[in-house]
C-alpha cells in the first residue's frame, strides 16, 4: 500500500493571459508520503494544487489520483481527495458541528454514519468541546482544524492543503503540523503547499517550486545534504542597520544573510571559519556584538541555497 | 438547505433588511403617509401595504440577500472546496432555493400576522388564498433567478448585496409602492411585465379588487408573462450559477 502512487502529475502546463504559470510540472507522491511543496508567492504552487483538486483545468498534461484520471474520471478521483483551500470557507454563522453536517449532507452520508464520523473527527481535531460554538468564535488554528475535518469526511486517501498555516502563531502552527503528521501516519497521503519554511520540517518529502517548475525535491535530509549548508549563524549585534547586513554579507560571497527576530541569520557552508571573521569585522567597524549562535540549517535556508543554485544551473 | 436557512436566520443584516424593514414600514407608513385617508378605507390601504411588504420581503431575500450570501461564499473559497467534491452544483443549489422559499414563507406569515393585528383588511376566499400563495411562490422563483444572475455578474459580497438592494428598490417603487394606476404611462408596461410588480398586482387584485391597482392582471397574457418570465429568470439564474459560480 505504501508503494502505491497516490498522486501522479505528468507534464502539467497552465497559463493565464499569456503568462505561463506552470511549465511541464512532474511529480509523484506515494501513499505514505507527507509532501510539502515550497515556493515563493506566484511560483505556481496553489495553481498546481487547484488542478490536482480538480477545481481548475490544466492546459495540458496528465494527473492521476490513485490511478484515476482527474479530468476523465473526475467523480472517482474526487471521491478520494480532501481539499482545503486557502481561505476560511466554513461559515462563521454556523457551529463547527453544523459546518461538518453540511458537508456530510452534500456527500450523501447517511445520518447515523455521518453522526459517528463527525464525532470521531471532532475528537481527532481536538474540537469536540467546541463543536457547538459558532465558528466566528474559533481561533485561526481551530478553523483550520475544522476545515481539515471537512476534508476528511468522505473516504479520503489524499489530503491537499493550500497554505494552511498562514496566519497561525508558532504554537498553533506546530500543533497543526503534528496533527497532519498523525493523519499521514494513519495512511493518508498529504500534499501541502506553503511559502513558510517551518511547514516543511514536518514533511517526509519536500519539493521546491520556482517559476512554475519543481526545481529540486527529496527528503529534508537529502536536500540539506544537497545544499552543502552545515549550519546557520545567528548574530545579535547593535546598531541593527542595513550597513551591518551589508558588512556581514561581504564577509563571504557565497553566504545568504537575512534579518530575523534575533538579529541576522547567515546561511553558510563553513560557519566555524566565518564566526571569527564576524567577530573581528564587527569589532573593527564599531558594532556591539551581543551573541553569536549556530543552528542546524532550516529548510528555508536550504530552499534559498538550492533554488539559487538551481537557477544558476548548478543542481541537476 | 439547513446551512443557508441558518445563515439567513442568524445574520442580523439579512433579518434586518428583509423582515424588520418591511415590518417597520408596515407600522410607520399608515401614520406618516396615510394620515389624511378616511378611516373607512384605512383597513384596505393597510391590506395593500401588507401585500406590498410581503413582496418587498420576498424580493429582498431572493435578490439581494441570496446574491450577497453566494458572493460571500465565493469570497471565502467555498466554491473551490465544493468543486473539489464529488457533488453536483444543481444538488447544492437546491438548498439555497429551498432556503429562500422557506424564509420567505416564514417572513410573510409574520408580516401578514402583524398587518392583521394592526387592522389590515384582506378579503380573501380560500381559493384566493391558494392563488395568492401560488403567485407569491412564482415571485420568489423570479427573485431567486435575479439573485443568482446578480451573484454571477457582480463578484464581491458587498457589491452584490448593494446592487441587489438597488434592484429591489427600483422594482418596489415601480408597481408595488406606487400601484399601476398611479404610475406614469412610460412605466406602466414595465410594471405589467416585471414579475415582482405584476405578482404584487395580482395578489392585490384578489384582496382588494382590480379598481384598486388600476387594471385587472388576471388574464391569460399577464399570467402567462408572469409565469414564463419567472421560469426563464429562474432557469437562466440556476444555469449561470451552476456554470459560472462553480468555475474558478
Amino acid at each position: 500500500m505504501t508503494d502505491t502512487i497516490a498522486v501522479k502529475i505528468e507534464d502539467v502546463c497552465k497559463g493565464y493571459n499569456g503568462t505561463q504559470v506552470l511549465k511541464e510540472v512532474r511529480l509523484q507522491i506515494r501513499m505514505d508520503e507527507f509532501y510539502v511543496l515550497m515556493g515563493p508567492n506566484g511560483s505556481g504552487k496553489s495553481t498546481l494544487l487547484s488542478i490536482v483538486a480538480g477545481t481548475n483545468p490544466a492546459d495540458s498534461g496528465h494527473i492521476e489520483i490513485l490511478s484515476r484520471d482527474v479530468f476523465r474520471e473526475s467523480e472517482q478521483a474526487k471521491s478520494c481527495i480532501g481539499y482545503v483551500p486557502q481561505e476560511n470557507f466554513c461559515s462563521a454563522f454556523l457551529t463547527g458541528r453544523e459546518n461538518l453536517e453540511y458537508f456530510a449532507g452534500l456527500l450523501g452520508l447517511n445520518k447515523s454514519k455521518s453522526k459517528r464520523r463527525i464525532a470521531d473527527l471532532l475528537e481527532m481535531m481536538q474540537l469536540a468541546e467546541h463543536a457547538n460554538r459558532r465558528v466566528a468564535e474559533y481561533s485561526g488554528g481551530m478553523r483550520k482544524k475544522l476545515e481539515v475535518a471537512t476534508a476528511l469526511l468522505g473516504d479520503v486517501k489524499v489530503l491537499l492543503l493550500d497554505e494552511p498555516t498562514t496566519g497561525l502563531d508558532p504554537g498553533a502552527r506546530k500543533d497543526f503540523l503534528n496533527l497532519l503528521s498523525d493523519i499521514n501516519d494513519q495512511g493518508t497521503a498529504i500534499l501541502l503547499v506553503t511559502h513558510i519554511g517551518e511547514d516543511a520540517d514536518a514533511a517526509s518529502h519536500v519539493g521546491f517550486m520556482v517559476d512554475g517548475r519543481i526545481a529540486v525535491e527529496g527528503t529534508p535530509d537529502e536536500l540539506k545534504a544537497m545544499s552543502g549548508l552545515t549550519s546557520t549563524i545567528v548574530v545579535d549585534a547593535t546598531p541593527r542597520t542595513k550597513d551591518l547586513m551589508i558588512l556581514l554579507a561581504s564577509l563571504d560571497e557565497s553566504c545568504i544573510v537575512e534579518e530575523c527576530d534575533d538579529g541576522f541569520r547567515i546561511a553558510s557552508d563553513s560557519p566555524m571559519k566565518l564566526i571569527p571573521q564576524i567577530a573581528n569585522a564587527l569589532s573593527k567597524s564599531g558594532y556591539h556584538m551581543h551573541s553569536v549562535d549556530t543552528h542546524p540549517p532550516s529548510l528555508e535556508d536550504v530552499f534559498h541555497q538550492l533554488t539559487d543554485s538551481s537557477i544558476r544551473g548548478e543542481v541537476q | 438547505m439547513a446551512r443557508s436557512m441558518r445563515i439567513f436566520l442568524r445574520d442580523k443584516a439579512i433579518v434586518g433588511s428583509s423582515v424588520l424593514i418591511p415590518a417597520v414600514f408596515l407600522l410607520l407608513l399608515p401614520q406618516v403617509m396615510f394620515s389624511d385617508v378616511p378611516s373607512q378605507i384605512m383597513p384596505a390601504m393597510k391590506g395593500y401595504l401588507v401585500i406590498a411588504m410581503v413582496i418587498l420581503l420576498i424580493a429582498s431575500i431572493g435578490v439581494s440577500n441570496l446574491a450577497g450570501s453566494i458572493a460571500s461564499d465565493r469570497d471565502h473559497d467555498l466554491y473551490s472546496k465544493l468543486s473539489s467534491m464529488p457533488i453536483s452544483p444543481w444538488y447544492e443549489s437546491l438548498g439555497r432555493v429551498m432556503a429562500v422559499m422557506i424564509f420567505s414563507a416564514i417572513g410573510s406569515m409574520l408580516l401578514i400576522t402583524l398587518g392583521l393585528i394592526y387592522g389590515a383588511e384582506l378579503a380573501l376566499s380560500w381559493l384566493d388564498v391558494v392563488l395568492a400563495l401560488g403567485i407569491g411562490f412564482i415571485v420568489a422563483v423570479a427573485a431567486v433567478g435575479i439573485g443568482m444572475i446578480l451573484a454571477c455578474v457582480v463578484r464581491s459580497e458587498s457589491a452584490a448585496a448593494h446592487v441587489g438592494v438597488a434592484i429591489v428598490l427600483v422594482n418596489y417603487f415601480i408597481g408595488v409602492a406606487i400601484p399601476y394606476g398611479s404610475l406614469p404611462d412610460l412605466l406602466k408596461p414595465l410594471a405589467r411585465v416585471n414579475p415582482i410588480s405584476s405578482g404584487n398586482g395580482m395578489i392585490a387584485t384578489l384582496a382588494l379588487g382590480a379598481e384598486y391597482i388600476g387594471y385587472n392582471p388576471w388574464n391569460v397574457l399577464d399570467l402567462g408573462l408572469l409565469v414564463g418570465l419567472s421560469l426563464m429568470l429562474f432557469t437562466v439564474g440556476l444555469t449561470m450559477y451552476a456554470k459560472l459560480t462553480w468555475r474558478r
